[in-house]
């Protein structure tokens, strides 16, 4: 059978899964830095570690995400599109579509029956309605970006925030504190916003059940929930929502090493 | 308009970094494996576009020669070249050139007019040697732009030509016909000369010699391995419109041949394999190349292009029954108007002739150029991409500009070649599995 590892590079982290035979033996979550590939390196060594395992264990490696091509290790290289649907599958034996907002980018993939991909589209250049840009309100309204989604649950009165341009989204949250409004109804504003956004994309591909939310920002409980009233479904986030390009390469790297 | 000192120190700037920027093109392009050793002319063009080739042009103004600028496809070249003018199409693919237009110009334009229309305004090399320019009424952009660019040239007696919004009606092609008759007299009354029978049918049958040699390196390509890549093919036909016409035929003419030789020896580089793409949609000029660059350094191969810089724009050719004045005309105008530009409604010619192509070229998947803010092409996608589904071709629009968005880009079109290559894979386990 083998040992086999999958690294999603991402803008925001980057994440490493080793996996064997038909199981995940050990995964490594850790924010990106300008030097990837060693940073990538000690998360390798920390998943190699956390399974009990040497770098020479591994049989084949498959990188993925924004950063893919940065590291000499890998024995190839995947796009996030083909990881997230193989990663998503395998976690979520019925998923249609997949919704996945990360650091930098979101993206909304089609999947047919056997999870081979119909159709994806991806947010263009600029970051708006992504986990960099509620990182940014987080900081301007003063409040930890984990907390978001809590925040939300208990907003009574949603806030209008017309502007998905950070800078500009940032002048409106700050002329809605000086008019009193709570953060409370901000936060569930901005996930309102994002929400909007991001379901013209996914409705871009087509939506099929079961709706699948991943990356960073499906941590956030407040805008699985902004998603589920746009898209009137109900949607699923897996267990660990980070991983699943990481995993997809994971599994690739398997595949790869059967065929050989 | 004559250049300010401010002018002038932008110019030399700008002039440095576009001599660079497709001196680096050419570089890339020459880096690839086993090239057409044909491919060496054409290089040397690019390369000396804004050197050797804008002497030429000099000494034939020199010697009394006029250069028009034609702004878009539609400007039958024929009827400049029967009074012996110069016929330039005018595009450009230059990034730096797009900031000086927006100096003058709204920010969300296409940055193909905006670059365009940038290069005129501080006469950058080839773009500032026309006498006068002939704009038709394709796209917005282009018309209103045309409007402006016409202040920056020597001779303002220019012309624009109304393109009607339909392409199949008759009052639509009665119109046309009437502009290039229109036209015809415009350029006599310029140039002073009177376009005869004969000047014409000499012109006409000089242009679509160009038009086949084009055919003909289509055809090429349809091969089973391609013996050119589409990146540099795109390349060749491209520069159709900087080059002296006949050199240009002459130069294309051999490179067909040594392709053939190619395919004969099978001496081709290309994978098997690999994904056959059709690039479609808006038009790419050098140097802004990141497009066929990018499809081809992944490992797919351009079979094909269905662009009015390549071979949608250089296909048909003027077909007239007999050789006279009238018929000429009429020929002319009807081949024109089949051009398939997202500018008519409704545009049914250019879906069947993306969907024969994709037949005929054996296409695996289509790549849609649009350039940012180009409406026409951008709303035009959705009845393409509608055709292809029913095709069962997957299609992958892509929205840019002259910028740099390459990461962007790769991950798209990896995701996209990877789509293309599960589906290769799967229909090949399938017919393995159906065979006894």
């Amino acid at each position: 059978m083998g040992i086999f590892a999958g690294i999603d590079i991402g803008s925001a982290t980057s994440k490493v899964v080793i996996f064997k035979d038909d199981e995940v033996l050990s995964f490594v979550i850790i924010p990106s830095e300008v030097e990837w590939e060693a940073i990538t390196k000690l998360a390798m060594e920390e998943a190699l570690e956390k399974a009990n395992l040497h770098h020479s264990n591994i049989d084949y490696i498959i990188s993925t995400g924004y950063g893919r091509r940065t590291i000499d290790f890998a024995n190839e290289t995947i796009s996030e599109i083909t990881a997230h649907s193989r990663g998503t599958k395998w976690l979520h034996k019925n998923v249609g579509s997949i919704i996945d907002i990360g650091g930098q980018d979101s993206k909304a993939i089609l999947l047919d029956e056997n999870g081979g991909v119909i159709n994806f589209a991806m947010n263009d250049r600029c970051a708006a309605g992504t986990g960099r840009f509620l990182e940014h309100m987080a900081n301007v309204l003063g409040v930890r970006i984990d907390d978001m989604g809590d925040l939300s649950m208990a907003s009574e009165k949603t806030a209008k925030i017309s502007s998905m341009c950070t800078v500009f989204a940032e002048s409106e949250v700050i002329s809605l504190l000086a008019r009193e409004w709570r953060k409370e109804d901000i936060i569930a504003g901005l996930h309102e916003a994002i929400a909007k956004r991001t379901s013209v994309m996914v409705r871009q591909c087509g939506v099929k059940k079961d709706v699948v939310l991943s990356g960073g920002v499906a941590k956030n409980r407040g805008m699985q929930k902004a998603l589920e009233m746009e898209l009137g479904t109900d949607i699923h986030v897996p267990k660990e929502p980070q991983i699943t390009a990481a995993l997809g390469a994971a599994l690739l790297a398997r595949k790869k090493a059967r065929k050989a | 308009m004559p250049l300010t000192n401010e002018d002038l120190k932008w110019k030399s700037k700008l002039e440095k970094n576009f001599n660079e920027e497709m001196s680096t093109l050419v570089e890339e392009m020459k880096k690839r494996n086993n090239r057409p050793r044909n491919m060496e002319y054409f290089d040397k063009i690019l390369v000396e576009m804004s050197g050797k080739r804008l002497e030429e042009i000099g000494a034939f103004k020199e010697e009394g020669g006029k250069v028009f600028g034609i702004f878009c496809m539609f400007v039958p070249e024929e009827l400049f070249y029967a009074t012996g003018a110069m016929p330039l199409r005018l595009f450009a693919g230059f990034q730096d050139a797009v900031r000086t237009a927006e100096t003058i110009l709204p920010r969300n334009l296409c940055p193909l007019v905006k670059s365009t229309c940038g290069c005129i305004m501080l006469k950058l090399g080839y773009y500032g040697i026309c006498d006068s320019l002939v704009y038709p009424t394709t796209c917005d952009c282009k018309k209103k732009t045309g409007e402006i660019i016409v202040d920056y040239m020597p001779d303002t007696r220019v012309m624009t030509m109304e393109l009607p919004h339909t392409a199949n009606t008759t009052q639509a092609r009665k119109l046309w016909l009437t502009e290039i008759e229109l036209l015809k007299k415009k350029i006599e009354e310029i140039m002073n000369v009177k376009i005869t029978k004969k000047k014409l049918k000499d012109t006409i049958c000089l242009v679509n010699s160009k038009r086949r040699a084009v055919r003909r390196l289509c055809e090429l390509r349809k091969a089973e391995r391609p013996p050119i890549s589409g990146s540099d093919a795109m390349y060749v036909t491209v520069l159709s419109f900087y080059d002296d016409i006949r050199r240009w035929t002459e130069k294309a003419e051999e490179l067909c041949e040594e392709l053939e030789e190619r395919i004969q020896n099978n001496t081709s580089t290309l994978d098997i394999d690999a994904p056959r793409i059709m690039v479609a949609g808006c038009p790419i000029v050098p140097p802004n190349w990141k497009i066929p660059n990018l499809i081809e350094d992944l490992g797919a191969v351009i079979t094909c292009d269905e662009l009015c810089t390549g071979a949608r724009g250089l296909w048909d050719l003027v077909e007239t029954c007999e050789w006279t004045m009238d018929d000429m005309l009429i020929a002319l105008a009807e081949r024109y108007l089949t051009l398939a530009c997202a500018c008519f409604t409704p545009n049914n010619n250019r879906i069947e002739r993306i969907l024969n192509w994709v037949k005929d070229y054996n296409v695996d998947g289509v790549v849609y150029h649009a350039l940012h803010a180009c409406h026409l092409y951008g709303i035009e996608a959705f009845h393409v991409r509608k055709a292809l589904e029913k095709a069962r071709i997957p299609m992958l629009t892509i929205e840019t500009d002259y910028g740099d968005d390459i990461g962007q880009l790769r991950t798209r079109v990896e995701a996209f070649l990877e789509i293309i290559r599960a589906r290769k894979f799967a229909r090949a386990e399938k017919f393995r599995a159906k065979k006894p």
